[in-house]
């Protein structure tokens, strides 16, 4: 079967660079018994000639336009391996490896985890970093709470706001500028603030805040806060979730947010006993 | 496979061969010239195949999502791994209309306006139409054989290196696939 394939074959090649059939029958290189293929052969030729193309400069100019369109972008993935290759390297990747373990080579996989380390840190580091911005947020809506007239809120947002800062300091975050707008923006919202709430919030922030100065918070119900009017009002995210007011309701004892500080995360333990 | 042997093989001359090479690495680099003269050499050939499996309405549809994917896909083309530029673009065009063929159900044409010309078969006339409807029925991979190797005209290394196969596989199932169209042709005559 391979030989009549084979044979075959030639006589194609031969075809294809212009010998004629019956000639190479003459000669003895096509058996007779391959004719009727040849001829078949030579009718899918013949047919592939009546098959027109566009013209390529058309298509050319049609496609240039999506070839300039940002979605023909390169990804730079790889293609996928051929298949027997793709089982090579896995297996010359598994002998590798065994060598490898077999050679105690074994305490160089810390480095494997260094980078795992780097890159869980990278995730906190992230993760803080939403919290600030959850913080900075809620700062802009207390803020906000306080201007506009709506100080029954301000308590909740307080809590939510140390909530946030707490979670982003014991994610390591650097909450220093979070802190310098607290203490910058939130006593002067407090000045026109009923007693009660604004030493609810006090009492939240704790020593975020300086010290009150003597009554120059509006005593009584807050009717005057309706008269300071002349407050910015919050610009923060307005999709930024309030915080149902369900936190701590500890006096304060001057050590800042009186919600219980988040345990610090332990260090990250080898994945791999060396 | 190195260059000299694929010369051999594809019995295309090396000076064609490293000029395609050229072009190529500048094409991977990003440039738009050079991947349009590579595309214009393959162009005929590429739409044959699409014609002959989709008919010439998808055909240079298809042709268009073919040198998008080509040209995304082109830095990661390497000669070492068994060659062929013609082969491995001929391998992403045949699962293009695989996928064609997957998404809606593709009725084969007859060519435009083909008056029914006729085969010359051992002095009896058979119906070129008969032999598209034989071609259509035969299994994928004969089929896919037969169209790339006679009608499209890859020399078999190509073909092998579309399909995945080995030479000789590609030159077995090209026997198959045309002593079995002899057959159901002997049928309908």
């Amino acid at each position: 079967m391979r030989s009549r394939a084979d044979a075959l074959e030639r006589c194609l090649v031969r075809l294809q660079a212009g010998d004629d059939l019956e000639e190479l029958e003459r000669k003895g290189i096509a058996e007779r018994s391959l004719a009727r293929e040849l001829s078949i052969a030579g009718a899918l030729r013949r047919e592939a000639v009546l098959i027109d193309a566009p013209s390529f400069d058309r298509t050319w100019e049609r496609f240039s336009v999506r070839l300039h369109h940002p979605a023909a972008t390169r990804s730079g993935r790889p293609m996928p391996a051929a298949p027997p290759s793709g089982r090579l390297v896995a297996f010359g990747a598994a002998v590798a490896l065994i060598v490898g373990i077999l050679m105690g080579l074994l305490p160089r996989v810390h480095l494997a985890q260094d980078a795992v380390d780097r890159a869980v840190k990278t995730s906190l580091s992230q993760e803080a970093q939403i919290h600030v911005r959850l913080a900075d947020a809620r700062l802009t809506d207390l803020v906000g709470a306080l201007h506009g007239g709506e100080q029954a809120d301000a308590p909740a947002l307080a809590r939510a706001l140390s909530m946030e800062r707490s979670a982003a300091l014991a994610l390591g975050a650097d909450v220093a500028g979070l802190d310098r707008r607290i203490r910058e923006e939130v006593p002067s919202a407090l000045v026109r603030t009923p007693r009660g709430i604004a030493s609810r919030i006090r009492s939240i922030l704790g020593t975020l805040l300086p010290p009150a100065a003597d009554g120059p918070e509006a005593p009584g119900s807050g009717s005057s806060s309706s008269k300071s009017g002349n407050g910015t009002p919050g610009n923060g995210s307005p999709s930024a979730p309030r915080q149902p007011g369900k936190g701590s309701r500890q006096p304060g004892s001057g050590g800042g947010s009186l919600l219980p500080p988040l345990p610090s995360l332990p260090p990250l333990a080898p994945l791999i006993p060396v | 496979m190195g260059t000299r042997s694929r010369v051999q093989s594809t019995g295309r001359s090396a000076q064609v061969l490293y000029h395609e090479r050229a072009l190529v690495e500048q094409a991977a680099a990003g440039d738009t010239d050079a991947f349009e003269r590579l595309m214009k050499r393959y162009h005929d050939r590429l739409y044959r195949y699409a014609h002959v499996r989709l008919g010439p309405q998808d055909a240079e549809d298809l042709l268009q999502d073919l040198y998008l994917a080509v040209w995304q896909e082109l830095p990661s083309f390497r000669w070492e791994r068994g060659g062929s530029l013609s082969g491995w673009m001929f391998a992403i065009l045949r699962n293009m209309v695989a996928d064609r063929h997957r998404r809606k159900r593709v009725v084969l044409v007859p060519l435009d306006g083909a008056a029914e010309p006729s085969v010359e078969f051992e002095q009896d006339a058979v119906s070129e139409r008969y032999l598209r409807s034989a071609l259509d029925e035969l299994p994928a991979r004969q089929r896919d054989v037969l169209i790339l190797r006679l009608l499209v005209g890859l020399t078999t290394a190509e073909v092998a290196s579309a399909m995945g196969r080995s030479e000789s596989r590609v030159k077995d199932l090209q026997r198959r696939g045309l002593s079995k169209l002899r057959r159901s042709m002997g049928e309908q005559r």
